[in-house]
């Protein structure tokens, strides 16, 4: 007990989710999931839609309406949030955890200059007067990169370009400096060059302040560029989660092969030549599955596959701890890929 | 299950008296652009445009927004006039007027981005995939035959006519748009984004459906994208718009390989590594931010631009025009080594 009391001091997760499961009527969103952030990481999520993503995404902020039945722990920062009343969590929320949405159009108020709702954030949670928060928000745009800060502080959402209206996103998440931060697709809508600047800047401002990160997405070239860790989601399930860079070197379930194997044929394939596909499309939810789920898309589906669910367990001749697939006909490590 | 033969078109004895804009690099001009600009409010979204998509070829148009893609993509299905300029279409000016248009239109198909907003949620299936023959007065008995083979060619082999499209995924939809797009037997396929609102899994299902389509039809295929990735992989040529304007345009391959132009570069340098081991995105990646409106007379990326001079902000940059079939609009391009001939043209200026 005691030993296990002293790890867990000297490893705080940023976010330890365990058997996560968030139900919308009889269907499963997220289907008992487990996952970790640490601090100073860049965990990424990758999945499709309806994969269950941003569901976990939410509930770990618990952001969903009273309609969602969830289930299971959420630990941010080693503190069960979950177990406080609304009105105290919402209170400790911004301190806990910043969130950036895809669109910060929408998250961001038109009316209110976005300066001023970033002073929100010190006024209401740091006590600081009127004039030191918005003295304090300014600094905050500058710390992500805005150039006139002061001007930009003035300014409508509306004024901003979306690669700015991120950034008064990503700043205002950042504010408090909060243990852990969830990036929901927040760069999905912007065009390559600004998605540049912004992964650049959030890799960045990460390794100045040890906030672990979710990174939700679809896209495996952001993964590359900014993921530690990397779980992969199908079906409400993680289906394989593991070291970034080991995961990309020998993905082990078929679906993250074929993820990686589309991205890889799309950059260097020959022009004009067939693209790799995987078949299929995602899966609807549904609440009784047999099997695993990827399965009628599979390469490697058996009998096997479609009677008995696969389990998440260790990849057998991994040195890497924690890294784990649910497939029954794993890609042999070392085999290449 | 095969689609119907593609017909020899009526077009082509049209195709025979193609006008100035006829013949290009070896290959017939279906749809052209001939300087066009396209003003809105006195603000040009396009800006002296010219596009050659060349009988059977594929050509990739890609820009990031505000780059004036979709404004060309408008312009070619005669939703709107260019205010400046003209199109045509196998080397025939685009008449005026939506009547006189008509057997034009009929030849252009198009696939755009959002599946979940351009199918009518009240249509059926039959209705959404025919509207095309009735609009153009194609339609006949066999119309229920004909959707079901265009259907089926586009994979939704048991897809019930009577169906709704809320019944299908992004991926599906999408079969449904590019079913609606090749019914009329189209010259010409436009696709706008066609893949950009899908699961990544699905993408490429798409587009190899578009590419078997423009294979088995003999299509001519404007391809609009912001991803560099996606459109070398499949266009012939390479055009990379700007604010409006043409910066660079070639071959596909060499565009990507060897950009003259430093915002094809930029583009290029900012898309993500393909493995955590080989980060690409430096801290300062990526470019600062446009300023205001850019005048008329400089390089529309010279307020980015990191190898800009003074003239690049008082002179508007010609179009340059090389050998190869490429042609810039940079007074100081990029040269690479593996040019062939003595093409370190601008080299010099940049590093002095």
């Amino acid at each position: 007990m005691s030993v296990a009391l002293e790890v867990a001091a000297h490893e705080v997760a940023a976010l330890q989710v365990e058997d996560l499961r968030v139900r919308y009527g009889r269907l499963p969103a997220v289907d008992g999931v487990s996952l970790r952030v640490e601090p100073g990481q860049v965990t990424a999520l990758i999945g499709e839609t309806s994969s269950g993503k941003s569901s976990l995404a939410l509930a770990a902020a618990r952001l969903l309406p009273r309609a969602a039945a969830v289930t299971g722990t959420v630990l941010i920062a080693g503190r069960d949030l979950t177990a406080l009343p609304a009105r105290e969590f919402r209170r400790q929320r911004a301190g806990m955890v910043g969130y950036i949405a895809q669109d910060a159009m929408a998250a961001l108020n038109p009316v209110l200059p976005v300066g001023r709702q970033i002073a929100e954030l010190f006024g209401v949670h740091r006590g600081m007067s009127r004039a030191a928060a918005d003295e304090q928000a300014v600094r905050e745009l500058a710390r992500v990169r805005i150039d006139r800060p002061g001007a930009v502080a003035r300014a409508y959402p509306h004024q901003l370009s979306g690669g700015m209206r991120q950034r008064v996103m990503i700043a205002m998440a950042m504010a408090l400096s909060p243990p852990l931060l969830i990036a929901d697709e927040p760069t999905t809508a912007l065009d390559v060059s600004t998605q540049a600047e912004i992964l650049s800047l959030v890799r960045d401002l990460q390794a100045g302040t040890g906030s672990g990160i979710l990174w939700i997405t679809h896209d495996m070239g952001v993964v590359a560029e900014l993921a530690d860790w990397v779980a992969v989601m199908y079906a409400g399930r993680i289906v394989e989660q593991g070291p970034a860079a080991g995961v990309f070197g020998h993905p082990v379930h078929p679906y993250t092969e074929g993820l990686l194997r589309t991205r890889r044929d799309l950059r260097a394939g020959r022009p004009g030549t067939p693209l790799y596909q995987i078949e299929g499309s995602p899966p609807t939810p549904s609440a009784d599955r047999r099997g695993c789920a990827f399965a009628p898309r599979c390469p490697r589906r058996t009998v096997t596959c479609t009677e008995r669910r696969p389990e998440l367990v260790t990849v057998k001749a991994s040195h890497e701890s924690g890294w784990l697939a649910a497939c029954h006909h794993p890609a042999q490590q070392g085999a290449g890929s | 299950m095969t689609a119907p033969a593609p017909q020899a078109r009526p077009a082509v004895a049209a195709r025979d008296r193609v006008g100035d804009g006829g013949s290009h690099d070896g290959g017939v001009c279906v749809l052209g652009f001939e300087a066009v600009s396209k003003y809105y409010r006195g603000v040009a979204a396009l800006d002296q445009v010219s596009l050659v998509l060349t009988r059977g070829a594929t050509l990739g148009l890609v820009g990031e927004s505000g780059s004036g893609k979709s404004t060309c993509v408008r312009l070619a299905l005669g939703l709107e006039r260019p205010s400046s300029g003209r199109l045509t279409f196998d080397g025939t000016p685009y008449p005026r007027g939506r009547r006189r248009q008509r057997p034009l239109r009929r030849q252009i198909g198009f696939v755009l981005q959002d599946p979940y907003d351009c199918l009518d949620p009240r249509m059926r299936l039959r209705d959404i995939v025919s509207e095309p023959l009735r609009i153009h007065r194609m339609g006949g008995r066999d119309t229920d035959q004909r959707v079901g083979r265009m259907l089926a060619a586009v994979g939704l082999d048991d897809a019930p006519l009577d169906s709704y499209p809320a019944r299908y995924s992004g991926g599906g939809r999408q079969r449904i748009a590019i079913a609606r797009a090749l019914i009329t037997d189209p010259a010409v396929l436009l696709c706008d984004e066609p893949t950009s609102s899908l699961d990544v899994s699905v993408q490429a299902q798409i587009v190899n459906l578009l590419l078997e389509a423009k294979r088995s039809r003999d299509l001519s295929v404007l391809f609009v994208s912001h991803d560099l990735d996606l459109i070398g992989r499949v266009a012939d040529t390479l055009v990379v718009l700007y604010r409006g304007r043409v910066v660079e345009s070639g071959p596909a391959a060499a565009v990507r390989a060897r950009p003259r132009h430093h915002y094809t570069k930029a583009l290029h340098d900012a898309v993500p590594a393909d493995h955590p081991a080989r980060r690409v995105l430096q801290a300062r990646t990526g470019l600062p931010p446009a300023s205001g409106a850019p005048a008329a007379d400089c390089c529309v990326f010279a307020d980015r631009c990191p190898a800009a001079q003074a003239r690049c902000r008082t002179e508007r940059p010609p179009v340059v025009r090389e050998a190869d079939g490429r042609s810039h609009a940079c007074f100081f391009p990029l040269a690479w080594p593996t040019d062939h001939g003595q093409t370190d043209h601008g080299q010099g200026e940049i590093s002095s």
